[in-house]
């Protein structure tokens, strides 16, 4: 469940209105509790005021015989009782007086206006087997019929018996011992009314004006701390959104709100301590890290220096310079993509006028790739040369390398041995991009057939030779994927053999290192001077014998 | 790179996303694999839809791949190749040693 959230200004206006609530459900309570007191208080002195006088008689009456008898009753309960209203009912429930002609009748006997027929609060007619009646009738004394509430005040009512002062001659010898009976009903006079209707309004007048002084207390006291709360709130948020934490709020009054500022200096000068020490620590570090960073730099510098012995070491793998033979004319250029590469290359002068041309890109690149060429490296030169067949040397490199490096370590090469009186070559293109032959004469293209897979992975792996012969203006242009692999900055588009063919069709005329150099500015062009993200090695052999 | 699987029986259909060319590429598509194999999945088909380059080392992953699951005495193909991908497949003769397909029914139908 959500929980909700309340401010202090809210919170007192519901403390206010509950109270209020309270303090009008016990003024109701007060008010009726006293009137009930002092109701109480009246009933125990006398019933003061009858709201209606109804005299029942046991017959029907001829009234004009009763007239000075309904007058002598009159006197002689008027003294205790203040009669408002008078009826005169009989027993048989039908009213006396049916018209205003018999009533006016009536009241001109008595020479006053002592009945109506206008009773406001009508009473139950009592019938005349009712045991009430023929109790009071028998016992002649007088008997309480009901006490109920109406309205807020308490009416009873009651039997009165008329006593029987002589034999009532107009009733012909009837034997009864009272004349008749009174119903009368008692209620407050108007004084106990006033009385209770001003101690209710007094009642009302004061809680109410204590009830105003307690919510105005309340107001202004919630006013006054809110209002300094958040007078304290807009000095902190001050300090927190300045970032000055040397600056402290203002403490007006030696009281909660005050000592709570206090409190909140304490914890200000707490933060500006421990900025301070962070401040220190930040500095500390900041040194740690200048310091780590020089010794970072000077190890960097020193694998950097490495790394460029290395390099220097590498590229004297590489040949020097190439055989001078007739005819035949060479150029390499070889790009490592860090200082060290995983291309090699070769060109090396063989028994009985042959020549091997060599050329492996090792997996990955960096460090690990020539650390693999270096192998391959050193099992051409100290074996390779004296062998003829190139299928029988990277059957060797194979295996040396399927049982010295990582799993997913291998080479792919391509190893020529060209026989210069003929012409003919026998080659190994293993897992490697064919050489392409461009006869410059004829203008044909012809790339070499790839007769092998990767080298040294499998090390049952078999490699075979397979043959081309080279013909007078056969251009040899052997290069590592690096080249054709590269792709156009943020881009899929890959610079692509069509490219190569292109420009060496292009450039049929040029010198090898023109072309190359031809061949570069277009790959720079393509992949936007983007630094290289694979060794690039081209090696070129023009054919003219 | 992101690597999803499809179980098909006893083969699952590995759907590659990206290229297999960055070290984390490497470890991931290698972590995969070897996950898959502790888990006693023999059965692979790498589907290169979404595989645009391999360079020489995702190559020497693949093989290693390779090595593994021939080591535990299961299958693997390859399918959807792109027109570079497949050259490269075939400049290596890595055809040879996995086989590949143009579509996948023909590759489950294959390795079942």
């Amino acid at each position: 469940m959500k929980k909700m959230h309340l401010n202090i200004k809210t919170k007192v206006i519901i403390f206010l209105a509950l109270i209020s609530v309270a303090g009008v459900a016990s003024l109701v309570l007060m008010i009726n509790r006293t009137k009930h007191i002092l109701i109480q208080e009246f009933k125990r002195e006398e019933m003061k005021t009858v709201e209606n006088f109804i005299v029942g008689t046991l017959k029907p009456v001829m009234l004009s015989g009763h007239g000075n008898l309904m007058s002598s009753i009159m006197a002689s309960y008027e003294n205790q009782l203040g009669i408002k209203d008078l009826m005169i009912i009989r027993t048989n429930g039908v009213e006396a007086f049916l018209d205003d002609e018999t009533l006016n009748k009536v009241n001109k006997r008595l020479n006053q206006n002592r009945f109506t027929r206008d009773v406001k609060k009508p009473i139950q007619v009592l019938m005349q087997d009712d045991p009430s009646l023929i109790q009071v009738l028998t016992t002649g004394k007088r008997l309480i019929i009901s006490k109920g509430e109406e309205g807020d005040e308490q009416i009873t009512t009651m039997l009165l018996p008329i006593p029987l002062e002589e034999p009532c001659k107009a009733c012909h010898g009837d034997d009864h011992k009272i004349r008749g009976i009174l119903i009368a009903s008692f209620g407050l006079t108007d004084a106990g009314r006033n009385a209770i209707r001003e101690v209710s309004s007094l009642s009302i007048a004061s809680f109410s004006r204590l009830l105003l002084a307690l919510v105005l207390i309340f107001a202004y006291l919630s006013w006054a701390i809110t209002n300094r709360i958040s007078k304290m709130m807009g000095e902190v948020n001050n300090i927190i959104g300045s970032n000055r934490f040397d600056q402290r709020i203002t403490a007006e009054t030696d009281d909660e709100i005050g000592r709570l500022s206090i409190s909140f200096n304490h914890f200000i000068s707490s933060v500006e301590i421990y900025r301070e020490e962070e401040a220190h620590e930040k500095e500390r570090l900041e040194t740690a890290v200048l310091e780590k960073t020089k010794e970072l730099r000077e190890k960097n510098d020193f694998i950097e220096n490495d790394l460029k012995t290395a390099s220097r070491i590498q590229h004297k793998l590489m040949p020097e310079k190439f055989p001078e033979l007739p005819g035949v004319l060479f150029h390499a250029e070889y790009r490592p993509s860090l200082h060290i590469g995983g291309d090699y290359y070769d060109v090396f002068e063989m028994p009985n006028d042959h020549l091997g041309i060599f050329m492996a890109d090792a997996s990955g690149h960096g460090s690990s790739a020539a650390l693999l060429v270096s192998i391959v490296k050193a099992i051409v030169s100290t074996t390779g040369k004296d062998i003829s067949s190139p299928g029988y040397v990277v059957q060797i490199i194979n295996s040396t390398l399927a049982n010295l490096t990582p799993d997913d370590s291998y080479v792919t090469l391509f190893y020529g041995v060209i026989n210069l009186k003929t012409g003919k070559m026998l080659y190994s293109l293993a897992g490697h991009p064919s050489p392409i032959v461009h006869n410059r004469t004829s203008g044909s293209i012809e790339p070499l057939k790839t007769n092998g897979g990767l080298v040294g992975i499998f090390d049952f792996e078999k490699f075979d030779d397979s043959e081309y012969t080279l013909k007078s203006g056969d251009r040899l242009f052997i290069y590592t994927d690096g080249l054709i692999e590269a792709t156009v900055a943020k881009g899929r588009e890959q610079f692509g053999k069509e490219r190569v063919i292109k420009a060496l069709m292009e450039k049929k005329d040029e010198s090898p290192r023109n072309l190359t150099e031809h061949l570069h500015s277009s790959f720079v062009k393509f992949t936007g001077g983007e630094a290289l993200s694979d060794d690039i090695t081209i090696l070129l052999v023009d054919y003219d014998r | 790179m992101k690597i999803t699987a499809r179980a098909f029986g006893e083969i699952k259909v590995v759907d590659l996303d990206g290229n297999l060319k960055t070290p984390s590429d490497m470890e991931e598509f290698t972590n995969f694999i070897d996950k898959e194999l502790e888990g006693n999945q023999k059965k692979f088909i790498l589907n290169f839809k979404l595989v645009h380059f391999i360079n020489s080392s995702g190559l020497g992953r693949l093989i290693l791949a390779l090595k593994k699951i021939t080591e535990k005495k299961g299958s693997l193909g390859v399918v959807n190749l792109n027109t570079d991908v497949d050259e490269l497949f075939t400049i290596t003769r890595i055809k040879e040693k996995i086989p590949v397909f143009t579509d996948e029914a023909a590759a489950l139908e294959h390795l079942k």
